[in-house]
């Protein structure tokens, strides 16, 4: 059932951005985290946003992925949600304030 | 022409060859008839053989223009063949010192030409031939021995490809049946042999494997203490051999806990330090613990849940409720605190503690899946727990992802 997920990283106003699209799960763990400390090796000082607002779909390997970022990228991290998949995980999983969001 | 003098030197390892090659009384096949329908039409003869050399026999694995499958070794050309690695030519046998006293030669049939190259393997054996066959005389011409050759080459190609694909089908399903054996080993630490037998409480519980050679993180257990019983199902992020050695663990400190009296939340509490500490944020799990303790005629239920999905429970008018617990996820923050939910449970209601996969398997997109749980439980309340598990299995379908485990409690 492994669907695409499509990662992708943009720079505005001197933030960068990981956009994740589609379904995250199993099998893009660790691209995700491949992408994100790429991003942050290239810039370790401004915020990085994770913007999963994208998502269709995330499962407990997806969520730990976004913990594994949030490990690597400490309070440099940012989420971008909306109310649907991410958030109602977030919720089940009691995840919700450990995060900190734009 | 006795049969001491056409055998090979090395005819034992020669014939343990040809066995490994498995092929003799294989059904006919489409690549064989090929290249005997080929090589009778380059060399214009009315017959070509594919045959393979067996201790007493000469088996045709394929056979243009002859209505034979084998043939005694004895009288047969092509035992002669093999003893060479070169073609054998046999351009006038009416007059050919080698075939004169051949059954074949000298009888009915009335052979007059062959020409057989042997079906030499890799490691130096002569199989058999591939050989074409005319009743009249006839000359070969080197091209068309060269041809014959590569045919013949050809012939044992199609020989090698079809033992290394068989050899590689025999790794594969033996890989897959040590993956089954380790997995089902590992499976074994995940849920108890059997439930014990409870006071006031019948219990059943069901563990569905969605691949049976890759084991999950799902576990459960039962924990029967004096007048208390304690409940645990979870499920570690991730699969494979990791996965499971963390549920394995993770249920048997769960126990541990539960079989001490510890309280549920303090005994999740107690779970996710350890797998915090212990194994630094690898992976983590989500757990329900439940303590259902007698009261009179009523038992009173204490639920706590760390990212798991609230257990529900069946009433026997219909009703399903939820017995909200929400905690965050075990063994990733080392801070992580969990409360527990009291409820009372009366004669006939039955507590359902599930994995998420079960929800996972009767969602559909974008829909609660915890709500649709409680619709599908309604029609099957106040039946018996079997009834209730059965009704639950028939909801998972077989192309399911994800293992799926879940624990009935009714309370008598």
């Amino acid at each position: 059932m492994t669907a695409a997920a499509e990662l992708r990283v943009t720079r505005d106003a001197g933030r960068l951005t990981v956009h994740v699209r589609g379904e995250l799960d199993f099998a893009y763990e660790d691209q995700l985290v491949t992408v994100v400390t790429e991003a942050l090796d290239e810039d370790r000082s401004a915020p990085l946003i994770l913007d999963l607002t994208g998502l269709q779909f995330i499962d407990s390997s997806g969520l730990r992925a976004v913990l594994r970022c949030q490990q690597l990228a400490q309070a440099q991290l940012r989420l971008r949600v909306v109310q649907g998949p991410v958030t109602r995980l977030f919720d089940i999983a009691g995840v919700t304030d450990r995060f900190e969001y734009v | 022409m006795g049969q001491a003098e056409v055998l090979p030197d090395n005819e034992s390892d020669r014939l343990r060859a040809v066995r490994r090659y498995d092929v003799l009384d294989t059904p006919p096949d489409g690549a064989f008839e090929r290249i005997t329908r080929m090589a009778a039409r380059l060399f214009d003869v009315p017959i070509a053989i594919v045959s393979i050399v067996d201790s007493e026999r000469i088996w045709f694995k394929s056979h243009y223009g002859l209505d034979v499958d084998e043939i005694g070794r004895e009288p047969g050309l092509c035992a002669s063949a093999i003893l060479q690695d070169e073609p054998w030519l046999i351009s006038d046998a009416r007059h050919d010192p080698r075939a004169l006293s051949n059954p074949l030669v000298a009888g009915e049939f009335g052979l007059q030409f062959y020409a057989g190259v042997p079906l030499h393997t890799h490691d130096g054996y002569n199989l058999g031939t591939l050989c074409v066959i005319d009743r009249q005389p006839r000359q070969v011409s080197d091209g068309e021995a060269a041809t014959l050759t590569d045919l013949a080459g050809v012939v044992m190609d199609e020989l090698e490809l079809r033992l290394s694909a068989r050899r590689s089908i025999a790794m594969e399903s033996e890989l897959r049946r040590r993956a089954e054996q380790v997995a089902s080993t590992l499976q074994e630490s995940l849920i108890p042999p059997g439930l014990p037998a409870v006071d006031g409480v019948d219990l059943v519980a069901r563990y569905h494997v969605a691949h049976a050679d890759r084991v999950g993180g799902d576990f459960y257990d039962v924990v029967a203490g004096p007048g208390t019983t304690g409940l645990c199902i979870g499920d570690v992020c991730g699969k494979g051999t990791s996965a499971a050695a963390l549920a394995g663990s993770a249920r048997w400190t769960l126990h541990t806990l539960l079989a001490e009296g510890v309280d549920p939340a303090r005994a999740l509490s107690q779970l996710n330090s350890v797998v915090a500490t212990a194994q630094e944020n690898r992976s983590y799990l989500t757990a329900a613990a439940a303590r259902l303790r007698r009261q009179g005629t009523a038992v009173e239920i204490e639920v706590a849940c760390g990212g798991h999905p609230s257990p529900v429970v069946v009433h026997p008018d219909a009703r399903v409720s939820t017995l909200r617990a929400a905690g965050p996820i075990v063994g990733w923050f080392p801070d992580s605190q969990y409360t527990a939910t009291s409820a009372r449970l009366d004669p006939g209601d039955v507590v359902l503690l599930f994995t998420d996969g079960l929800l996972e398997a009767i969602s559909h997109h974008d829909s609660d899946s915890a709500e649709q749980l409680k619709h599908l439980l309604s029609p099957v309340a106040g039946k018996e727990i079997e009834v209730i598990a059965d009704h639950l299995d028939g909801l998972l379908g077989s192309d399911r992802q994800d293992d799926v485990a879940f624990l009935l409690a009714r309370i008598t």
